[in-house]
Order: structure tokens, then C-alpha cells, then sequence
């Protein structure tokens, strides 16, 4: 044993033998001696300040019984730079009210920092506010449909009432409302539902997190919600960007995902999860046959089945989806690969709220 | 007891068993599954309508057919064609309303999909806000984009959507819109 870690060190002593002998020569070089930058003079002689911590997403809303991701928080130190940050604390998704963590980062010379993050638990959302179905044109009967809302009982149908229009915004990368013909836009909010939408992108799996290519089988570990089962975790390997064999959280589940989208925020968000069946078929929009939704918003949806996070009440083994080429909700089961829309609730009082 | 008396007797037990499974047959998964429709939610009129106050939808307690009698719905809901369920809001509102109103309506697709409790099955609605739902599919005033002879509707059995022909018959439950949410 004693003989294993000598030969270990042994390359190391060597490494560092050369390094002191390597750097007693630049040193002795006045060639090599650098003047010195004007931001080590700032520097103290002594470390008196404390770390300064930098939480990822501040203050939180979460959902009651969603899984909660810890969107972390790094700390900062004059004299030692980054240093390590300790989470204390614990969120009780099943307790709605206010819970928080305490984020702590000491440094070298025993300096302590902490900063507090408030996570509120809110109600799970039910059926949100009800937006238009896009239908601007009416049926005949027995067969038949008309171009415009026109022909026989056209006032008693769709096209007649409601409001007829959808009104989205979108948003940028910070989450700020952006002008109506903007060209890049990474989340789209409907104000009618009040839900915040994840835009997809055109990039290949593999190469973007939100690839429109990228398939989950069904995953959640809330037993509040998961209808009695946790489904899938990694059923088909490689269907989702960033996938590492043996790595949990890089898998291709709608649990690991949202945790992802959650580590890293989108549109400054922290909040993603998956929409219930009801959130999801608000973003049907029946005036375009070939795929039922505002393309011009939701650019990159696929034709096929979307998962929603509805679990089915008489078999724990799938749950429901809504497909946009075919207007059509179903279930599935939760070993199936379907591609995955995050939603979040908008708060009142955000930043970028109308 | 002789055999076919026997018989008789535990066929009489299976009948009894199997009538009130359909008068009661509702089940509901209230561990691992979180209501979408829960009661409070929804606020009675006592008088036959109801309020959604998630969507701002007024709706009929009951299906075309039934009656409201002491807070539950009496008697079996009619089934009509796509063309019969656009025009009964009209023989509503045209002679002496309901509840007090006279703007009833077919439900569009997102707004008949927003009753369907889908921690329930068979049917899949809140029971307490809609007593006496029968287990069937109820039209939509959607028409189907994909086809030419289809309209939508939902089955309140599971809670999913379907498209079927305009003259099939299915249930009706009207709606209005009560507050702009």
C-alpha cells in the first residue's frame, strides 16, 4: 500500500521539482518580469470583506406539490475568489406558504456570508382563464366548411362567439416584452391564460435545450400528482440534448427536463413545468388545418403527440397528451417518446407583466 | 331451494349488484391525482346555473333533457344532431330563458373541455357541481377543420376529445358567458 502512493507521487514530486526550478529561472530573467496590473494594487494587504453570494433566480412562487429545483447561487470573494456555497434549509412543496433557504459562504480568512431565498407555495393550477379556439370560419350541414363565419347557424356556432382573437406577447432571453414583429423571441406569454410559454428551437437534438427535436418518456416523482406511479426514467437513452449514460438529471424524462430548464432559467424564469391537459389545449388554434397553433408565436412545433402532466385516473401506466396535426387529445404510455412544451404561471408583479 | 331457484336468486343478486354499479359507477382517484375541477371553484346559483369562476362561464346544472328539481338533475338528457344542438340555445332564449337569462349557448371545444374532471372516470365530471352527468359524449359548437362532415365534442366518460359526424346524436349542455375573465 505504502509502496502504491510512492510510486503514485513519485511523476507529481517530479512535476513539481521542475516547476520550482522552471519558475526560479523566469524569475531570475528580468525578460520575463511582468509589471505589476494596476487591479493588484487594489487588492488589501488583509481580507476583511466577507464573500458576496449571487442567487440564481432570487425569490420564488412555486407551484403546490411540483418538484422544486434549486436554481443555486455562487459567491464571490476579493481576496480567495469563488468559493464554495453552503444550502441550509428545506422546501415543503406540500405546505403552502412561505419556506426559505440560506445560502452561507465563508472564506479563507473565516469571513461568513449569508443571503436568504423566499419560496412561496401556491396553489397547483386548475383550468386556467379560457382563451379563443382560432375558429373564424363556420360549418354547413350535413358537410361542408365555409371560408368565413357565414351559412347556415353560423351565428349559433364557434366562429360567433368568444373573443375571436389571441392576443400573445413575446418575450427575450431576459423575459421582457419585446415589439409585436420581433425576429428572436425565446418564451411566448398569452395574455388571456396568463401562461408563459417555452418556444422551441430549430436546432438539432443534441445541440440545444430547447430543440424542437428532443422526446421525453413521462416522469414525475410527486406522488401528490403522479396518479400513483412515477413512470419512466430512462426508457429509450438518447432522445433529448444533453443526455449522459449514468448522469440521472441529464436523462430523457419530463421530470429531468424541467429540473434542466430550472438549473439554468429560461427567459430568467425558474419556475417551468409541464402544463396539465387543460393549459395545454389553450394553445390550440383551430384556423390552420395543417397544424392547430399559432406558428407565427410557436414556431418549431412538431406534428405528433405532446405530453401534458395529466395523469389518466384509471391506468397509472400513461397519461394524457394533445396532438397538434390532429386536434386530438389521448393517452399515452409513460414509456412513450412525446415531445414536451413547458409552461409557467405569470405572477403579478414581474418585471415584464403588460 | 331447488337448483333454478338458486339460480334465480344469484342471478336476482348479480342484476341488483350491476344496477347499482351504473347508478353509482363513478370512480375517483383522490390519492396521487390533485382535482382540476374542485367544487369550490364553481359557484350555484340555486337555480339550475352555475358560475366557473376560473373561466367566467355561467353553465346549466343540467343536460338538454333533464330537469333541476332539488338540487339534482331528474329524468334522461336528450341526445340531438350537431344541426338540432346549434338551434336549441335559440328556443331557449326565444321563449322564457333560463335562470334569468336569455344568451345560452352551445359551448365552443375549450370551453366544454374546461368541466372535465380528469381525476374521475365514468364520468370524468364533478359530480357535486353537475349531479346526474350521464356518462356520454355532449357536442361542441367547434367544427372539425379536418374534415368535412365532422364536429367536436367530448366524452364525459374519460374526458377526451372526439369528432364524428354532424348527424350523429350526442348530449348538450349549454353555456354563457357570465364575466369576461
Amino acid at each position: 500500500m505504502n509502496l502504491l502512493i510512492v510510486f503514485r507521487l513519485k511523476p507529481q514530486w517530479h512535476f513539481t521539482v521542475s516547476v520550482i526550478l522552471l519558475s526560479g529561472l523566469l524569475s531570475s530573467c528580468s525578460v520575463f518580469e511582468k509589471t505589476p496590473e494596476p487591479t493588484t494594487s487594489t487588492l488589501p494587504e488583509k481580507d476583511t470583506q466577507p464573500p458576496k453570494i449571487h442567487l440564481n433566480g432570487g425569490d420564488l412562487i412555486i407551484e403546490r406539490h411540483q418538484y422544486f429545483t434549486d436554481p443555486g447561487a455562487t459567491a464571490m470573494d476579493d481576496f480567495d475568489g469563488r468559493v464554495a456555497v453552503k444550502v441550509t434549509g428545506k422546501i415543503k412543496t406540500y405546505a403552502l406558504g412561505e419556506h426559505s433557504l440560506t445560502y452561507t459562504a465563508t472564506d479563507k480568512a473565516g469571513h461568513k456570508a449569508s443571503v436568504q431565498r423566499l419560496v412561496t407555495i401556491v396553489p397547483a393550477s386548475t383550468v386556467p382563464p379560457l382563451n379563443d379556439t382560432g375558429v373564424n370560419w363556420a360549418a354547413s350541414y350535413p358537410e361542408g366548411n365555409a371560408e368565413t363565419c357565414q351559412g347556415e347557424l353560423a351565428d349559433q356556432q364557434d366562429c360567433a362567439h368568444g373573443r375571436n382573437q389571441l392576443y400573445f406577447t413575446k418575450l427575450d432571453a431576459q423575459g421582457r416584452a419585446l415589439p409585436k414583429h420581433a425576429k428572436h423571441w425565446s418564451c411566448i406569454k398569452d395574455n388571456h391564460t396568463g401562461l408563459i410559454w417555452e418556444v422551441k428551437t430549430a436546432k438539432a437534438t443534441g445541440t440545444d435545450l430547447h430543440s424542437r427535436e428532443d422526446q421525453f418518456n413521462w416522469r414525475n416523482l410527486m406522488w401528490a400528482t403522479n396518479g400513483g406511479a412515477t413512470g419512466y426514467r430512462n426508457h429509450d437513452g438518447k432522445i433529448c440534448t444533453g443526455f449522459v449514460a449514468g448522469k440521472e438529471m441529464t436523462y430523457c424524462n419530463t421530470h429531468a427536463f424541467a429540473y434542466r430548464v430550472n438549473q439554468q432559467g429560461l427567459c430568467g424564469f425558474h419556475d417551468w413545468r409541464l402544463p396539465n391537459l387543460q393549459e395545454l389545449e389553450t394553445l390550440m388554434s383551430l384556423d390552420n388545418s395543417r397544424l392547430m397553433i399559432q406558428r407565427q408565436f410557436f414556431p418549431n412545433t412538431r406534428k405528433g403527440a405532446y405530453w401534458s402532466s395529466t395523469p389518466t385516473a384509471f391506468d397509472k401506466s400513461y397519461s394524457w397528451h394533445l396532438d397538434f396535426s390532429s386536434g386530438r387529445d389521448g393517452i399515452s404510455a409513460r414509456k412513450d417518446e412525446l415531445y414536451v412544451r413547458l409552461v409557467r404561471t405569470a405572477r403579478p408583479g414581474e418585471a415584464h407583466a403588460d | 331451494m331447488p337448483i333454478n331457484h338458486r339460480i334465480r336468486y344469484w342471478l336476482s343478486c348479480v342484476l341488483v349488484i350491476g344496477l347499482a354499479q351504473t347508478a353509482w359507477a363513478q370512480t375517483c382517484k383522490t390519492k396521487n391525482m390533485l382535482a382540476m375541477t374542485p367544487s369550490d371553484e364553481f359557484k350555484s346559483h340555486q337555480n339550475g346555473t352555475v358560475t366557473h369562476l376560473k373561466t367566467g362561464l355561467m353553465w346549466q346544472v343540467c343536460s338538454v333533457g333533464q330537469r333541476w328539481e332539488k338540487g339534482s338533475c331528474q329524468g334522461k338528457a336528450n341526445a340531438l344532431t350537431w344541426q338540432q344542438a346549434l338551434q336549441w340555445p335559440a328556443q331557449v332564449n326565444n321563449t322564457k330563458g333560463y335562470g334569468g337569462y336569455k344568451d345560452w349557448r352551445l359551448p365552443n371545444r375549450k370551453e366544454l373541455k374546461s368541466l372535465v374532471e380528469f381525476r374521475c372516470y365514468d364520468p370524468a365530471i364533478n359530480l357535486k357541481v353537475f349531479p346526474n352527468t350521464p356518462s356520454d359524449y355532449y357536442w361542441s359548437a367547434t367544427p372539425d377543420p379536418e374534415s368535412h362532415y365532422g364536429s367536436f365534442g367530448v366524452g364525459f366518460g374519460r374526458g377526451e376529445f372526439f369528432s364524428d359526424y354532424r348527424d350523429d346524436v350526442y348530449q348538450v349542455r349549454l353555456v354563457r358567458t357570465a364575466t369576461a375573465p
